[in-house]
């Protein structure tokens, strides 16, 4: 049931399109286009803040807290069946975690690529402070920054899964719609 | 809508999917100024406006890849536009509807007769639909102005069918009384 109104709009929609266009707003589009997508970015900078963290606080341990504790000692005998347990642990999760990602990753490899290097940087990281932690002889502050370590790496394969999620939860919505059309 | 439909921009969008500069300006330039009016014609706001624009396309030349086809280029970046537009309602929580309680039964009968004889005028037109409340001027201009039907508009703004249509019938009888 057409009436004069509808009709009336229908056939002038283009003149409906009055407002001109703000004139700098191309200058802004292509400037972000040229720029990196801003969810990469936040996730950049996640892994360089949580990078830095460890690695000052690896160099902070070692040269403070460890020279206190070289006296030699039967900690590692006692400490070591829990610290095998929290690496057993922490490594069960980074297990699970990979496991989730398995598709997305092959998906997304150039994002998942630059996890993977900040990852076996944690993970060459945790070798060291693992030797440090026996030449201490159990030193806790060296253990309590190998557990940060785990925890980190735990981080950032949930912020790798979070990161990719969105993207393709983002653009299966995308399609969709597009596909409503 | 038909999967072989053929896209007058398609080479356009094409050199776009390699990231040509110089073909997204073309499309930019294409479909700008149809896509600023969408956007101010739902958020009122020509800041705002300008700011939805942009976003929309680096959204959409960024995604590009997601574009599949089935649609013209246009319907397909209006879908970003639309959606970017709602949502920037939705933070501002403007998007209300005015819900009458039994309004969806209501038939809200044309009066044909007497609004025949009224001349009607785009910017006079333009003016009263911009008056209208939020939930009248979006389900109007969605129907009338960008071309989606109700079931399309139900989805758009998360309500039923029976309301759009609802909502449509009384904003334009609403229209109507403006324009007399």
């Amino acid at each position: 049931m057409k009436d004069k109104l509808e009709e009336f709009i229908q056939q002038h929609k283009d003149d409906f399109d009055h407002h001109e266009l703000p004139a700098q707003s191309w200058a802004s589009v292509d400037k972000q286009l040229r720029a990196k997508p801003n969810s990469q970015r936040k996730a950049y900078y996640a892994i360089a803040a949580s990078l830095l963290f460890l690695v000052g606080s690896f160099v902070w341990f070692t040269r403070h807290d460890v020279q206190r504790t070289t006296q030699p000692g039967n900690a590692e005998v006692t400490i070591a069946p829990e610290m095998q347990e929290a690496e057993a642990y922490y490594t069960s999760i980074v297990e699970t975690k990979r496991a989730e990602l398995g598709q997305l990753t092959r998906d997304y490899p150039q994002i998942s690529k630059d996890f993977d290097v900040e990852i076996d940087t944690l993970h060459a990281l945790y070798g060291q402070l693992k030797m440090e932690y026996k030449r201490s002889d159990g030193n806790d502050a060296v253990l309590q920054a190998m557990i940060a370590n785990l925890q980190t790496q735990v981080q950032l394969l949930s912020k790798e899964l979070q990161v990719l999620q969105d993207i393709t939860q983002r653009q299966n919505k995308k399609s969709n719609n597009s596909r409503v059309m | 809508m038909a999967a072989n439909y053929i896209d007058i921009n398609k080479a356009l969008v094409d050199r776009c999917r390699n990231g040509d500069h110089r073909a997204q300006y073309e499309l930019y330039h294409l479909y700008a100024k149809q896509m600023y009016n969408v956007c101010v014609r739902i958020v009122n706001n020509g800041a705002d406006a300008e700011d939805i624009l942009q976003e929309s396309f680096v959204e959409a030349f960024r995604s590009i890849n997601e574009f599949r086809g089935d649609s013209s280029f246009g319907a397909w970046l209006k879908k970003i536009v639309v959606n970017r537009s709602i949502n920037n309602l939705q933070k501002r929580k403007l998007l209300l509807f005015e819900h009458i309680p039994g309004a969806d039964s209501l038939v809200y009968e044309d009066t044909i007769s007497s609004s025949d004889e009224i001349q009607y005028e785009v910017a006079k037109v333009l003016n009263a639909l911009m008056q209208l409340p939020v939930g009248y001027r979006l389900v109007l201009s969605l129907y009338l102005l960008e071309g989606y039907d109700h079931a399309e508009i139900a989805q758009i703004l998360n309500i039923t069918e029976s309301t759009s249509k609802s909502q449509y019938n009384r904003a334009k009888a609403k229209l109507r009384e403006q324009l007399k």
